[in-house]
C-alpha cells in the first residue's frame, strides 16, 4: 500500500513541476526505479519462487522511494519558498516601479505648478505694476483736482476793517467743503462756507457747482436771495446730492447779514467776552429739495470793534472725541470762549482750533473735511 | 450699522442700528433698491438705534424720499431721537418727510 501511494504521489508530482526539470528527473529517475524492481519481483516469483528475495528487493525499493520522495517534498519546500521569494521579490520590483512612476508624475506636477506659479506671479506684478501705476495717475489727477478746487475758492487778504484767518483740511486730498471770501468795491465782505454732502470725489465737484453759481450772483445781493439763486441753480443739476452753507455780507460798518441752508451756525466772540451763536434758524440744504422750498430767511447782527466770528464745517463740530462724544456746536462755542474779549485776531482764534482739535481729527478713524474761517472786525493792526 | 428689513403687508419696514454714516449708505441703498425693485411700497424706517447720522446718509434718506414720492409712496421716519433728530429738525427735512421723533 505504502509503493502504491508513494507511485501515486510521484505520478501527481511528476505532472504537477512545471518547469521544475531537476526534481522531475528525480521523481522519473524514482518512478523507473519502482519499475524496474517491480518487474524484476514479477520476474523472480515466477521464474525462481523465492518469496525472501522478493521482501528483500520490495524493502529495499520502498527505501528508495520514501528516500527520492522526502527529497521531493524537499524540493517542493524549497520550490515554494523560492516562488515565495519571486513573488515577494516582484511586489518589491512593481512597488519600486510604481514609485518611480508616482516620482516622475510628482516631479512633472512639480514642474507644472511651478511654472504656473511663475506665470502668475508674472502676471501679478504685471498687475501690481498696473495698479501701481494707476494710483498715480489718480493721485496726480487727484492733486490737479486739488489745485483746481481751492482755485475756485477766492480768499481775500486782510483789508480793513477786515482781517481774516482760515483752516481748510480735507480729509483725502480734495474736499467736499468749501471757503469763499470776496471784498465788494465799497468794502463789504462776502463770506460763504459750504459743504456738499459725503466727502468724496463727487462732493468736491459739487463745490465747484456752487462756487460757480455764487460767483455768478452780484456782490450786492442779500445772502436770503442769493442762497435763493443758488438753490435754484442746484436743483437745475438734479445731481441728487446737497450742499450746506451760510452765507454772510458783512458792510464795512460792522452790519451783518447772513442767511443760513443747513449748515452749523457762526459763533460770534464778542469784544466784550460774550460768546453768540448765529443762523441757528436753519434754512433747507442746498439742492436737497426742489425751488418750491428756496426761501430763507435773513438775520442781521452788528459787530463791534474787536469781534471774531467764526464759520465752520460739520467736520469740526461733530469731531468724535477721546470719550465717544461728539464736540457739538456748544462744546465748540464754550471751547473758543477763552478767545473772546482777550483782543485776539483771528488768527489767535484758529490756532486754538488747531491746537484743541487736530491732533484728535488727525487720528480720527471717520474724520470728515474741516473748513474754518474766522473774520476779524476793526482788530487793532499787529494783533494776529 | 445693522440693517433689519421686512416687507410686510402693505409697506417695507427696515430697522437700523448703528452709526448711519457714508461707510453704510452703499449697503442701505444696495438693499432698498433690491426690495424695491421687486415691488415697490412705502417705507418705515425705524431710527430708534440710530446714535449718529452724517450728511452722506440724510442724502440717502432724502433720495429714497424723492423716489418714493415720484412713484406714489411714502417714506416715514420713526423712533427718531438724539442726534438725528437734531439734524433733521435743523435741516428742516421734518418739514417734508414725516418723523417721528421717539418719545
Amino acid at each position: 500500500m505504502l509503493l502504491d501511494a508513494a507511485t501515486v504521489y510521484l505520478l501527481f508530482r511528476l505532472f504537477a513541476l512545471n518547469e521544475q526539470w531537476p526534481a522531475r528527473i528525480l521523481v522519473g529517475g524514482a518512478l523507473l526505479a519502482v519499475g524496474l524492481r517491480e518487474a524484476a519481483l514479477w520476474y523472480a516469483v515466477t521464474n525462481t519462487g523465492q518469496p525472501a528475495a522478493e521482501y528483500a528487493a520490495l524493502f529495499a525499493t520502498t527505501h528508495a522511494v520514501v528516500a527520492n520522495l522526502l527529497f521531493v517534498i524537499a524540493l517542493d519546500v524549497l520550490y515554494a519558498t523560492q516562488r515565495r521569494f519571486d513573488v515577494l521579490t516582484d511586489a518589491g520590483r512593481l512597488t519600486e516601479e510604481l514609485l518611480r512612476e508616482e516620482n516622475r508624475d510628482l516631479e512633472a506636477k512639480i514642474a507644472t505648478s511651478a511654472s504656473a506659479l511663475e506665470i502668475e506671479r508674472a502676471e501679478a506684478e504685471v498687475a501690481v505694476k498696473k495698479a501701481s501705476a494707476l494710483y498715480a495717475d489718480q493721485r496726480t489727477q487727484l492733486e490737479l483736482a486739488a489745485k483746481l478746487q481751492t482755485a475756485t475758492m477766492t480768499m481775500c487778504e486782510d483789508t480793513p476793517p477786515w482781517s481774516f484767518a482760515s483752516w481748510f483740511e480735507p480729509a483725502n486730498q480734495i474736499s467736499g467743503d468749501m471757503l469763499r471770501t470776496e471784498l465788494t468795491e465799497d468794502g463789504a465782505a462776502r463770506v460763504f462756507v459750504g459743504d456738499a454732502m459725503g466727502h468724496s470725489v463727487s462732493s468736491a465737484m459739487l463745490t465747484m457747482l456752487v462756487s460757480a453759481a455764487l460767483e455768478q450772483i452780484e456782490l450786492d445781493v442779500s445772502p436770503a436771495q442769493a442762497l435763493e439763486r443758488m438753490n435754484a441753480a442746484m436743483n437745475s443739476h438734479n445731481t441728487g446730492m446737497y450742499v450746506t452753507g451760510q452765507l454772510l455780507l458783512m458792510h464795512p460798518d460792522g452790519r451783518v447779514l447772513l442767511s443760513n441752508a443747513g449748515h452749523p451756525p457762526a459763533i460770534l466772540l464778542r469784544a466784550d467776552g460774550t460768546v453768540e451763536m448765529l443762523g441757528e434758524e436753519g434754512g433747507f440744504a442746498l439742492g436737497m429739495f426742489g425751488v418750491q422750498l428756496s426761501s430763507y430767511s435773513e438775520a442781521e447782527v452788528q459787530l463791534r470793534a474787536g469781534d471774531l466770528l467764526l464759520l465752520s464745517t460739520d467736520g469740526i463740530s461733530e469731531l468724535q472725541l477721546a470719550d465717544g462724544s461728539r464736540l457739538g456746536d456748544a462744546g465748540l462755542a464754550a471751547m473758543l470762549a477763552p478767545v473772546a474779549g482777550a483782543g485776539n485776531g483771528p488768527g489767535v482764534l484758529i490756532g486754538l482750533l488747531r491746537e484743541q482739535l487736530e491732533a484728535r481729527w488727525r487720528e480720527s478713524a471717520d474724520k470728515d473735511d474741516i473748513a474754518a474761517l474766522a473774520v476779524g472786525w476793526k482788530v487793532a493792526e499787529g494783533v494776529a | 450699522m445693522e440693517l433689519m428689513l421686512e416687507r410686510a403687508s402693505e409697506q417695507i419696514e427696515v430697522a437700523l442700528k448703528g452709526d448711519f454714516d457714508a461707510s453704510s449708505t452703499a449697503a442701505f441703498k444696495a438693499q432698498l433698491d433690491e426690495t424695491l425693485a421687486a415691488e415697490l411700497a412705502s417705507c418705515v424706517v425705524d431710527m430708534g438705534g440710530v446714535e449718529f447720522i452724517d450728511s452722506s446718509a440724510i442724502g440717502e434718506l432724502v433720495a429714497l424720499f424723492k423716489r418714493l414720492d415720484a412713484e406714489g409712496q411714502n417714506l416715514r421716519l420713526v423712533n427718531v431721537r438724539g442726534q438725528p433728530a437734531e439734524m433733521f429738525q435743523f435741516l428742516r427735512i421734518d418739514k417734508v418727510i414725516p418723523i417721528e421723533v421717539a418719545g
